[in-house]
């Protein structure tokens, strides 16, 4: 009964928190060419073109707003990068540390990161992030 | 929606939430979890 309501709580707190491992691996694909279907762009190797993140078993292709999720909250750091073809370099990288990061902070964190209002209405438009 | 984004992506990936209190509020939640339970009881008889 405790734990129900704790967990009640939690949720009306928007205290639920993830634990994500310093296991988790990200592979991040980017070309220095501009590319129809990359929406963000990478100061040092240009343009993403793909954006992968695995967790054991668990292979995920992140969208725009999943990448930006990871990068809203955890600094990652390269463990390996690669040049593939010409202009097109790959990262590989894990979370600097453990992170636990809390909903809520992670919610206002994402928002911050497109630089919108909490109130204002985002909506998904042929896989661009319209305000 | 970004809510929706962070769990989609945290259920993908298997990371269960924790439930996890902040620090300092937990010793409150618990006095109020009593309180709630205190009530509860008494109101039942």
């Amino acid at each position: 009964m405790t734990l129900a309501f704790e967990l009640d709580c939690s949720s009306i707190l928007g205290d639920n928190s993830y634990f994500v491992p310093q296991s988790l691996f990200r592979v991040s694909r980017f070309s220095t060419e501009n590319s129809p279907n990359a929406l963000a762009k990478h100061d040092k190797y240009g343009y993403r073109l793909s954006d992968v993140v695995k967790l054991g078993d668990r292979t995920v292709k992140m969208t725009l707003l999943e990448s930006a999720a990871i990068d809203s909250m955890m600094d990652m750091k390269t463990i390996k990068k690669t040049t593939p073809v010409d202009g097109v370099t790959e990262l590989a990288e894990t979370p600097d540390e453990n992170y636990v990061p809390k909903l809520s902070s992670w919610i206002t964190r994402h928002i911050a990161i497109f630089q919108s209002e909490p109130s204002e209405k985002t909506r998904q438009h042929d896989g661009q992030c319209d305000r | 929606m970004t809510a929706n984004v962070i769990a989609d992506l945290m259920k993908k990936l298997n990371c269960s939430d924790l439930h996890l209190f902040p620090s300092g509020r937990s010793k409150q939640l618990d006095r109020l979890a009593e309180i709630f339970l205190k009530v509860k009881e008494e109101s039942a008889v």
